[in-house]
């Protein structure tokens, strides 16, 4: 289990590391490494060009824009759990950061290689989901665009973005209102989930639905989420029914399929159980912010 | 009178550690030869297949590579390999393959990057074969994986005691179940690993090989080379566990010394966790048709199983572990009739051989879940039909009708001590209340005995260093149990001397010219046994030579307090440490002494296990609330190694109970190959484990030590089986499969197979 | 092949590396600091975690070459002057290790663990080493190990030296 042969650069600028992205068929993009180097060390990745952002330093910029804070596409695990900036921002990245991995992989893994990854069973594409992130991407000849969560993540490890881009930065709209949790089932801790669940409630006044969002992870290729569905619940007293009945509906709107960790139909009652929960301990929070 | 304190019985840390906290341990992977090569394997992508055309030349141009050899280019590498009957594996595959990672070809390179390049570069022409992968349809012989062999099975026997089958006529109600365990995969941490050196010079082989027995693998590796045994010199450095899998033949021990001696080049290999997954023997997949007859008491009248092994593509030592599994089948329970058929069969998956437990494991799992389904059957507590049919001391030496004659401890009274510990009323009540609530818990029982030893040998020499320390060697190679500390606890206290005088050296057949190894809970009682033996020898050696020194009559030499004196005149003595400069002054040989110690007794340590788990019914999860352990150990020489062997057995077995299961796809192609598919339980899902010793010195062998390593593992998936089954009694739920995956628990949950 | 400069236990290094070689195998093999062990080179069993820049990280998904200008400690770089560390010494005292093999992965994930969480529940600690496999011990040993080094460090109190 040792990496094959690969040319290797290490720019010092984003320009010079879009330069390398755009001159290489096969290039990757070495960022935190934590799933990339296991595909290698496996030899299931071959890149012919690895190019090392790691010596990027505008990429590891954390960045409070007022409504929205901007990460750079190196800020690791780690200090999306700890720093109070993202905290106070989202605090539901923290809360998911805790059940990434481990600490040694949240030393090094990043948000970028995380979502560029795009692995339905990992929490922070389902938080952009949720969150509804926007992620700049940057190439050589095309420049910068902005792609919306919703249309960032293509399929099981597929993202829309093209081979010679880079994904730069991550938007993140500040959490105003309401309260958010999530939930997985991991057999063990720090194993990738069979299921995620995360939501966001904020309530009215007379304990109504103000605003609901969720979002599954692991039950498909992308991770799940379905606004026409939610917002089919907006005006609808928050009740401990309600959630059981929303955790039925998405579990029926989902399509799992059975692998050798968990059949369709274990997952299905996985996402219900844990989007229940969610959504539940979400508005219990929620009630307790709003100050009662 | 001696008035040393005794070292035996104590709690001492070991004298292992200091090098393996600071990183200094040696293992193989460790170990580098001036001018070595790495090898890497090409491995067979098929379970089974016919090799058509093998294309090397890609591979041994690169730069760095050294040679590619295949089959066809060495005739020693297509004989079988030694000590595998009825049929043995080739080193390398030449015509066919019979399993996923079977080694074909090999690469030699300059490093393990640069061998692994290689073996990407080496193409194999494969035509597939049809592919067994349950060991019931292969035991039908459609087709026939060996043909020299005549069929599939390749090991079936009959055991039947008192009237057998027809017994169950006699019982008021006869339980019927097919119970199954699946295949698990040891997983040591330290993958297998060995290395080589070649002394053309004095036709030496040294060998570095992470092994549970120098011995045997010098006789091997002086069959495969051609060398005399006494040119092969084989050393097992620290050995990063083991439990059983590193302990007989592989075809990387026959190609990494083969290949040494040819090329006349150090060789080194070191497994990594895909060859771990692919190419280490597995265990435990058996399936059983079980009848239970049993009185409307609940006692047992018969038994009658009918079990399948499926052994992979060799025979591995899978026949041990089926024939165990049938002295196992009792348990600690009196059993008058029982009539046993056990068949084991190749598959084309890697070959089964005893991992820790070795039919242990499986032979109570049949007997503990078969007395769950008579107990819920006919109404009967749990518990009670447990005690009803508890063999009683006064029925030693009980005769269980597989072989086993147990003698010693009091399986009643240490069941009734845990089941007042668990306090079961009052975990009723609890249970009652907590399912209010929707919280499931469980509680499991288990009962076991441990069969140790009981064959062979094992030898210890000792011999007087120059600064007076005696070098104890043993054959017993360690894998990480702590026999440096525990042997140094024995020998000391014979030696009357301080654990710090003695320097234990396990595994390397230059220090002892004989032995058998480190395997079934074996080397406490067998090398213990030598070690005081071997003492004792050694001391009346020494008081010859004391007298001599002394100008005394040997008579008149008394040994005592770790001083040879002269009787009457008690100004004058030795203690060990002037033994050997007088001797070194002197001109004489160090003081040496062997012995070993032979037992055909087996040791029957007991253990009672209860279990209480919480299951989420949404989740499928298991979690252990509560784990404790009443335990038999025989006279114990290191109450801390002693528990870490016990604590260490249980948690293993935990993730066979729970997590751990090879799955093969129905092309052979085994899906569970890392860390992350096939997964160990961690520290977040171990429980603390409590253990009360109620020890029974064993009446077999004069130390009365019994063995400890594998009490551990023993009751593991029948009791989570059997907790997990109590949380949904309310369902009737019946669980048929280890491990009780959540994945599994939801499907028996959701597929009507509760009542 | 790449120059870098490695910083490890306290000593510099300047090295020619290539670039696919794993940090893990570049301690082992040019160093020849053999106590990061390879495990699984996955990042599943813990046993080549090592502190990079104060944090713990596995040296087996880590390209040495990436690692440029960091500053390293290994399980050899825990004793000072012949002292071992309170969680190597608690190590010892509570028989946390049988194999050894995981060891110094467990002993570096605790140092890391209590600089960070100096009083920790059992609970906790069995959660912070949950990225560690050892499959000897059944982890009740090295959990009561870590217990313990956090009261010796509590008290700063200097450990007493082990019967040996």
């Amino acid at each position: 289990m040792k990496p094959p042969v690969f040319e290797y650069v290490r720019p010092a600028s984003l320009a010079e590391a879009l330069d390398a992205l755009a001159s290489s068929e096969d290039a990757k993009v070495l960022a935190g490494g934590q799933s990339l180097i296991p595909m290698m060390n496996m030899r299931l990745a071959r890149p012919g060009l690895l190019v090392d952002i790691n010596h990027i330093p505008e990429l590891t910029e954390i960045h409070d824009n007022g409504d929205t804070l901007h990460l750079g596409a190196l800020v690791r695990h780690y200090q999306l759990e700890t720093d109070a900036r993202i905290k106070a921002a989202f605090p539901l990245i923290p809360e998911a950061e805790r059940l990434i991995g481990h600490p040694a992989i949240r030393t090094r893994g990043t948000i970028g290689g995380s979502l560029s990854h795009a692995d339905p069973a990992a929490e922070l594409p389902v938080l952009a989901m949720l969150g509804e992130w926007n992620m700049t991407v940057h190439s050589r000849d095309g420049g910068a665009r902005t792609i919306p969560a919703e249309e960032f993540f293509m399929s099981y490890l597929m993202t829309t973005m093209g081979p010679d881009e880079l994904l730069t930065r991550i938007t993140v709209p500040k959490q105003l209102a309401g309260a958010s949790h999530i939930r997985e089932f991991a057999v063990r801790s720090g194993d990738f989930a069979l299921a995620i669940a995360a939501a966001m409630v904020s309530l009215n006044g007379d304990g109504s639905i103000a605003t609901v969002r969720f979002a599954l992870g692991g039950v498909g290729d992308v991770p799940w989420r379905n606004r026409e569905l939610e917002s089919s619940f907006v005006g609808t007293m928050g009740s401990d029914a309600l959630w059981r009945d929303i955790g039925r509906q998405a579990a029926l709107a989902i399509d799992p399929v059975d692998d050798m960790h968990a059949s369709a139909a274990h997952r299905r009652q996985l996402a219900e159980t844990l989007l229940t929960e969610s959504l539940h301990r979400a508005a219990e929070m929620a009630r307790e912010r709003s100050g009662r | 009178m001696a008035v040393h304190e005794s070292w035996i019985g104590k709690s001492l840390p070991r004298v292992e550690d200091r090098a393996l906290i600071q990183g200094q341990g040696q293992y193989v992977s460790d170990i580098r030869f001036d001018g070595q090569w790495v090898m890497a394997l090409v491995r067979s992508p098929h379970a089974h297949a016919r090799i058509t055309r093998i294309d090397t030349e890609a591979a041994a141009a690169l730069e760095g590579v050294h040679a590619v050899i295949t089959a066809k280019d060495m005739e020693a590498l297509r004989r079988g390999l030694p000590d595998s009957t009825p049929i043995a594996p080739p080193a390398l595959a030449y015509d066919e393959v019979f399993y996923v990672g079977e080694p074909v070809a090999a690469v030699l390179a300059d490093s393990r990057y640069l061998a692994e390049d290689g073996a990407d570069l080496v193409q194999v022409h494969y035509e597939a074969l049809p592919v067994l992968t349950s060991a019931e349809q292969a035991a039908k012989d459609e087709v026939v994986l060996h043909p020299s062999v005549g069929s599939n099975i390749f090991d079936a026997f009959h055991m039947t005691s008192g009237d057998g089958r027809d017994a169950l006529q006699q019982a008021d109600h006869v339980i019927r179940a097919t119970l199954q365990m699946g295949r698990v995969s040891p997983q040591p941490m330290e993958p297998r690993a060995i290395a080589a050196s070649y002394n053309p010079a004095d036709g030496t082989l040294l060998v570095y090989h992470a092994t549970q027995s120098v011995h045997r693998a010098q006789e091997r590796i002086a069959q495969i080379t051609g060398l005399d045994k006494e040119k092969v010199r084989v050393i097992a450095p620290e050995v990063g566990g083991g439990f059983g899998v590193k302990n007989g033949s592989y075809p990387e021990e026959a190609l990494v010394t083969y290949l040494a001696k040819h090329f006349k080049r150090p060789i080194k290999w070191a497994g990594d966790r895909f060859e771990e997954f692919l190419s280490t023997s597995q265990e435990r997949e058996q399936t059983h048709h079980v009848e239970l007859g049993v009185k409307q008491d609940g006692t047992i009248i018969a038994l009658v199983d009918t079990y399948y092994q499926d052994n992979g593509a060799y025979p591995g030592g899978g026949a041990m572990v089926s024939r165990n599994t049938a002295r196992n089948l009792p348990g600690p329970y009196r059993i008058p009739h029982m009539h046993i058929e056990g068949y084991t069969v190749f598959t084309n998956k890697v070959a089964q051989r005893p991992y820790r437990g070795a039919g242990r494991p499986q032979g109570h799992y049949i007997i503990e879940r078969m007395l769950d389904r008579a107990a819920d059957e006919l109404g009967l507590d749990r518990v009670d039909i447990r005690t009803r049919n508890l063999i009683r001391p006064d029925e030693f030496p009980h005769r269980t009708g597989t072989d086993s004659v147990y003698d010693s401890g009091d399986y009643p009274a240490a069941f009734a001590e845990l089941l007042s510990l668990i306090d079961v009323p009052a975990f009723r009540r609890r249970q009652r209340e907590a399912r209010q609530q929707g919280i499931r818990l469980g509680l499991g029982l288990s009962n076991s005995v441990e069969i140790s030893a009981g064959f062979g040998f094992e030898g210890v020499r000792l011999t007087l260093m120059d600064d007076g320390r005696v070098m104890l060697a043993t054959g017993a190679t360690g894998q990480g149990q702590g026999h440096r500390t525990a042997l140094a606890q024995i020998a000391a206290d014979a030696l009357h001397v301080s654990i710090d005088r003695i320097m234990v050296v396990e595994g390397d057949t230059a220090r002892i010219d004989k032995g058998i190894g480190t395997f079934g809970s074996r080397t406490i009682i067998m090398a213990g046994n030598a070690a005081t033996m071997a003492s004792e020898g050694f001391v009346e050696k020494a008081k010859n030579m004391a007298a001599q020194l002394l100008e005394a009559a040997v008579d008149d030499v008394v040994f005592s307090d770790g001083r040879f004196s002269v009787q009457g005149v008690p100004s004058v003595s030795l203690d060990w440490r002037a033994l050997a400069e007088r001797m070194a002054e002197a001109g004489e040989d160090p003081l040496t002494h062997e012995d070993a110690f032979s037992s055909g007794t087996p040791t029957y340590g007991f253990g009672s296990h209860a279990a209480i788990v919480r299951v989420d019914e949404n989740t499928g999860e298991t979690r252990i609330e509560r784990y404790v352990i009443i335990h038999d150990t025989g006279k114990v020489v290191n109450p801390l190694l002693a528990n870490g062997q016990v604590i260490g057995g249980t948690v293993q077995g935990l993730g066979s109970a729970l997590y751990e299961e090879m799955i093969f796809n129905e092309d052979g192609q085994p899906l569970t190959t890392s860390f992350l598919d096939y997964r160990l339980p961690g520290a977040a899902e171990s429980p603390d484990i409590e253990i009360h010793h109620r020890d029974y010195p064993a009446p077999g062998n004069p130390a009365g030590y019994k063995g400890v390593g594998e009490a551990g593992i023993i009751p593991s998936q029948a009791i989570i089986l059997s907790a997990v089954e109590d949380a949904f009694s309310d369902r009737r739920l019946k669980l048929d499969f280890a491990p009780v995956t959540p994945t599994r628990l939801f499907q028996a949950l959701t597929r009507g197979e509760t009542e | 092949m790449p120059n870098i400069t490695l910083t490890v236990n306290g000593t510099q290094h300047r090295l020619e590396v290539d670039p696919r070689w794993l940090l893990a195998d570049v301690l082992r093999e040019q160093l020849n600091l053999t106590g990061t062990h390879l495990g699984c080179e996955q990042g599943v069993c813990g046993a080549c975690t090592i502190l990079l820049n104060g944090r713990p990280a596995r040296s087996c998904l880590t390209l040495a070459v990436t690692a440029d200008g960091s500053d390293i400690i290994t399980v050899e770089g825990l004793a000072h002057n012949g002292q071992l560390h309170p969680v190597q010494e608690a190590f010892w005292q509570e028989h946390a290790l049988q194999c050894g093999f995981c060891t110094p992965g467990f002993l570096i994930t605790s140092v890391h663990f209590l600089s960070e969480n100096p009083n920790p529940t059992r609970e906790e600690i069995r959660e912070a080493l949950s990225g560690n496999l050892c499959r000897c011990t059944g982890y009740q040993h090295i959990v009561n190990a870590v217990e313990r080094a956090s009261e010796t460090m509590r008290k700063g109190a200097t450990h007493a030296v082990p019967q040996d």
